[in-house]
């Protein structure tokens, strides 16, 4: 009774996260990583009151630029992915239809606090973006974006060292929070952990 | 890994029904266990009380409850269980905590439901957690934890 092969169009992963944590430019790393293996992807990007994460994906040259849609959430940006997400879910609905042999929409919050999160009626999987410069308690702070996301990426490693930030600490206590589900260290400038961030998508949404 | 693309009923259907009920007798009826906040979920992994690794992909117009049957041939059917709810009940000790209660756990997007006389808050994170934020409430004796050895 079951068609093994149906799809039922592309997944749709949910980026949420502080302001200036890497969302962008996780984003940035994880086109080519899935244009690479044959992926088709478009991204939906969110800002408070401009187009400016759409713009600088479009202008970025790693995807033809109408596979980029901006969503301006006109007020706090977890209103759009969570409280009402509907204008999220027509841009990815569009997105579906204009490009139909597509396999991933990656969907960017805008920059938010640590209770931001994603509704399921807009996102099959979400991952929350923390960065070390903002301190190695975030973790243990327990924020609902921390706690529930179903991946934790921990950005920016590489300058730990520098802002005081113990990184150990930091997946000790994350893993602790969030009762051992995944978490992952990415260095976005230089692509580290990104194919483990790619593995985890592919492992629970795109399943190939 | 079994991929599973629509919702082909539901296990109290009739027509549904006797093929589960034969089935589970010859133990081939397998669960996939869900709380109510995956239960949202139209595209996930899973693995069944059996260990049978799936890979869920539901049409965007299609929503997972109770009973919802994934899986269904003479040797064996796939069936989502929801897992049962944990519930945090609370009494405030006069009128204006219950309103002061309420507003909090809108304020922290906690899913309730109301009581006759006490609030009960889905424990959908480590129960620590939920016990944390209201810390004020207990320290001030303003609330009272009911159904709780």
């Amino acid at each position: 009774m079951n068609a093994a092969t149906v799809k039922n169009g592309p997944a749709r992963v949910g980026i949420g996260g502080p302001v200036g944590s890497g969302k962008t430019a996780l984003i940035e790393q994880l086109i080519p990583y899935f244009v690479n293996r044959g992926n088709e992807v478009a991204i939906v990007t969110n800002d408070l009151v401009t187009k400016e994460d759409a713009k600088r994906l479009q202008q970025s040259g790693l995807l033809a630029p109408e596979r980029v849609v901006a969503v301006e959430a006109g007020a706090c940006p977890h209103t759009v992915i969570r409280e009402d997400p509907t204008l999220n879910i027509q841009a990815a609905d569009r997105l579906e239809h204009d490009f139909q042999n597509l396999d991933l929409i990656l969907i960017e919050s805008g920059g938010d606090n640590l209770a931001s999160t994603f509704s399921l009626d807009l996102v099959d999987y979400w991952m929350f973006v923390i960065d070390t410069s903002e301190g190695d308690d975030i973790p243990r702070k327990r924020g609902p974006g921390i706690v529930q996301s179903d991946l934790l990426v921990i950005n920016k490693v590489d300058i730990a060292p520098y802002v005081g930030a113990d990184v150990d600490l930091m997946v000790k206590e994350g893993t602790e929070v969030r009762n051992d589900k995944p978490l992952v260290l990415t260095n976005c400038k230089t692509g580290q952990g990104i194919s483990e961030v790619g593995d985890h998508i592919i492992k629970n949404v795109l399943f190939n | 890994m079994l991929q599973l693309n629509e919702i082909l009923g539901f296990s109290h259907d009739s027509d549904l029904s006797n093929q589960l009920h034969d089935l589970s007798h010859a133990g081939k009826v397998e669960y996939i266990y869900l709380d109510h906040a995956n239960l949202q979920r139209r595209r996930f992994r899973a693995t069944t009380d059996q260990g049978t690794d799936c890979a869920v992909s539901l049409a965007r117009n299609q929503k997972l409850a109770n009973g919802s049957v994934l899986y269904l041939n003479e040797d064996r059917a796939i069936v989502v269980q929801m897992a049962e709810d944990q519930w945090l009940s609370l009494k405030p000790n006069d009128f204006a905590t219950a309103i002061e209660l309420g507003y909090f756990a809108g304020n922290m997007h906690w899913r309730v439901k109301f009581g006759k006389d006490h609030l009960d808050i889905a424990l959908e994170s480590p129960e620590q957690i939920y016990l944390e934020r209201l810390h004020d409430f207990f320290d001030q004796q303003r609330i009272t934890r009911i159904g709780h050895e």
